[in-house]
């Protein structure tokens, strides 16, 4: 008896290390969590980024009986820009800097565990757009997240205990994290922030077990640093060459060259290829970034400032770049290429292809062979004016020369404006539709770019800018996109721009939320608005949808003002001063008076 | 905290003097740190000092202009003080003092909250770059006091 119990115990220990230490394990738990019906266990949702759920209690039918069933003060006044997780019978969310994690039982708010880790408060001084967090990430029993000030920490779900810590930023080279962490199999996978302030963008994937690094690469600088070796086969041959993330720079600029990861990853399980966008490069005056006074179609390739403004395509066990294509090559007008790259598959010529389809800041959606890289279509989707279109052949875009900026030069009316067509909320994809919905701006600008020095830790910029909404005088709308005809379907304009993500629901439902404190539901066929809620502060936060342990679907969704537009409220800039907030106040001056700051989780079901 | 009832009650257990030495230099080291975060804080000179030397004089607040942007400081408050990642410096709310002495230590300094310390300016920069502030101001006449 004693003989078969330690045995036993033997077999029972063999098999928690084989759980513990099997690289793969995470892959099919997520793999299964992300299909699930009713648990948000991925930031978005699913690891293709649809930011759509199956669940369909909430439909056309019944959404006018939408009811608020609790709230949570998070005790934060910063913009809250995240998503809760649901896994198993737990939520989880985190707060803005300084940052607090909460674990909450989804169907009252009550608290599970909470946990507060340390800051350091000289973080909140190099967080250019809000001190934010975009959200956790679940795997194995573990919650990931980053930290404004640099740390990924990976906690106990079920307590809330530390399991380990990793310092990954350093705020006094002006880097944070603001982004959401992405678990692919046994890496969680981390970027960092800062493309105002001179740094150096790159990517890292951290054991979830034990924090250690597996790897990391940096945006810029020679292939060895950027992870390009054999594997690496960029479509378009201008791309394919020897350091171009070094050599596309005057000098040694890509030393400060941002590219920047603060987007959202997304991960083809199939091809094995993690997918994220990569920022402006540093510094926004174009001229200390090319070696000659201006950019024309011809010398753009030249001075591209790889891999800047990139769509990159990385192995994720090895972390080797497998292809790149930058959106806005030597980019003038801080067209970052934050936007997400949503996976699907489109029938194309008569072809099933595999495909990620974004909507990118600089106005214009594409349809890209994720395989490969190639462009298969690309149409502006808001009002654009910089480029006049994208050359299939090249990949480049056919740039309009009167749109370009310099030092001591005035570029007005550039549409879009250096927040985008889009910004970093993002758009979602129902598969029942077929439609992208997506949170558009529709804001134009004028650019006079400045002198500028690099010190360490404080902005590298270089530009002032004023901005102002774009034709029709509205500067938000919500976009539904069919992305095979390439147009748009229908729109939904508003008053201030579209700063949350977008939820798609089998219901036929799409929820969003606005800056000044709506909370939405849109016929996602139509875009007849259903049903609306004004909630305590402008909406920036990404609404997601879950099941109950009672068996009730329920929505979610922060309220909390702040972000870029958000900052005219925080800093309480005057109205009447539309340089206010680099030109945010020209677009929307008046903001603070429909909403002010206080974060709060309001969460919804159907009247029983 | 320190009533009677708890002197008499360390009288009682015998070690009374250095119990209550213990609890008084816990108290003042307690007092002192919160002395040093307050001080750390508002060191500056809290009422009206009228130490700059260039407030309104229109070539200073112009080459004041010009430090703002060189050390980048627009990069944070915006081109016109309106605020951006930092806050507004155009109205009369200053989180660490609106004095001169209190905005010049700011500026040499840094605060802890995010603001750097430009300790390698020249005192003469510090001042332009405040009276080009001063230019902008936007609040209530009666709080101009600098």
């Amino acid at each position: 008896m004693k003989g078969f119990g330690s045995r036993l115990w033997v077999i029972g220990f063999l098999s928690l290390f084989v759980v513990l230490f099997s690289p793969g394990r995470a892959n099919p738990e997520l793999l299964s969590l992300q299909d699930s019906l009713g648990q948000w266990a991925l930031p978005g949702k699913n690891y293709a980024g649809w930011r759509y759920s199956p669940l369909n209690q909430i439909n056309t039918t019944n959404v006018q009986r939408l009811r608020l069933v609790w709230s949570f003060s998070t005790g934060a006044l910063r913009g809250h820009e995240g998503q809760p997780l649901v896994v198993g019978n737990t939520m989880y969310l985190i707060t803005p800097f300084p940052h607090t994690v909460y674990a909450l039982d989804p169907t009252d708010g009550s608290i599970k565990w909470r946990f507060t880790p340390e800051a350091n408060p000289q973080a909140a001084g190099v967080a250019c757009c809000d001190v934010v967090n975009r959200g956790v990430a679940y795997a194995e029993g573990k919650i990931f997240f980053n930290t404004l000030d640099g740390w990924v920490y990976a906690l106990d779900a079920s307590t809330g205990k530390v399991i380990w810590k990793v310092q990954h930023a350093d705020p006094s080279k002006g880097e944070t994290i603001t982004a959401a962490p992405l678990v692919v199999k046994d890496k969680v996978i981390v970027g960092i922030s800062g493309g105002e302030f001179g740094v150096r963008g790159r990517v890292a994937a951290y054991n979830i077990n034990n924090g250690q690094r597996v790897w990391l690469y940096y945006n810029t600088g020679p292939d060895a640093e950027v992870g390009i070796g054999p594997r690496f086969k960029p479509y378009y041959t201008w791309l394919r060459g020897k350091d171009l993330g070094a050599t596309t720079w005057p000098g040694d600029q890509w030393k400060l060259g941002g590219s920047t990861v603060w987007g959202w990853f997304t991960y083809d399980p199939e091809l094995n290829l993690i997918y994220y966008g990569t920022s402006n490069p540093g510094v926004w005056n174009a001229n200390l970034r090319r070696g000659e006074a201006t950019i024309t179609n011809e010398t753009q390739t030249r001075w591209a400032n790889l891999w800047s403004t990139s769509v990159i395509a990385r192995d994720a066990d090895t972390g080797e770049m497998v292809w790149a294509l930058p959106m806005t090559p030597h980019d003038e007008w801080d067209y970052d290429g934050v936007s997400e790259s949503i996976l699907v598959d489109l029938p194309i010529g008569g072809q099933l292809r595999k495909v990620l389809v974004r909507f990118d800041r600089n106005g214009f959606s594409y349809v890209i062979d994720r395989t490969n890289g190639q462009i298969l279509a690309a149409k502006p989707y808001a009002t654009v004016n910089w480029a006049s279109g994208i050359d299939l052949s090249t990949g480049l875009p056919i740039r309009n020369p009167e749109k370009g900026t310099g030092q001591g030069k005035t570029t007005t009316d550039v549409c879009p404006s250096l927040l985008g067509a889009k910004n970093w909320p993002p758009a979602a994809y129902s598969p029942r539709t077929g439609l992208f919905y997506v949170p558009a701006l529709n804001v134009c600008m004028d650019w006079t770019g400045t002198e500028v020095s690099y010190v360490a830790g404080t902005p590298y910029v270089g530009a002032v800018t004023l901005m102002r909404p774009g034709p029709g005088g509205h500067t938000g709308e919500l976009i539904a996109w069919d992305p095979v005809r390439m147009q748009k379907v229908f729109e939904i304009r508003e008053r201030f721009m579209n700063w949350s993500g977008v939820l798609a629901t089998a219901g036929d439902l799409v929820f969003y939320g606005t800056l000044d404190g709506y909370f939405k539901a849109v016929d996602a066929r139509s875009g007849q608005v259903l049903w609306q809620a004004k909630l305590g502060s402008g909406v920036i936060g990404n609404p997601m949808t879950y099941t109950g342990p009672d068996g009730r679907q329920y929505v979610a969704v922060f309220s909390g003002i702040g972000g870029v537009p958000g900052l005219v409220v925080i800093q309480d800039a005057p109205p009447d001063d539309p340089y206010g907030v680099f030109g945010v106040v020209g677009a929307v001056g008046d903001l603070g008076r429909y909403s002010r700051q206080g974060g709060t989780l309001y969460v919804f079901a159907v009247e029983r | 905290m320190l009533n009677r009832k708890g002197i008499r009650r360390n009288r009682r257990w015998n070690f009374g003097l250095p119990s209550l030495l213990v609890v008084l230099a816990l108290l003042a080291a307690g007092l002192a740190l919160s002395q040093t975060q307050t001080a750390k804080e508002v060191k500056c000179t809290p009422e009206p000092a009228k130490l700059n030397p260039y407030t309104g004089n229109p070539k200073a607040v112009q080459e004041g202009r010009q430090l703002y942007f060189k050390y980048n400081c627009s990069g944070c408050h915006s081109s016109t003080a309106a605020g951006g990642m930092g806050p507004n410096l155009v109205d009369a709310a200053w989180l660490y003092g609106g004095t001169d002495a209190c905005v010049f230590e700011s500026i040499k300094m840094g605060r802890p909250k995010g603001m750097p310390a430009y300790g390698s300016l020249a005192d003469d920069e510090i001042w332009k770059i405040i009276a080009f502030l001063r230019s902008l101001y936007r609040g209530p006449q009666e709080k101009a006091v600098w």
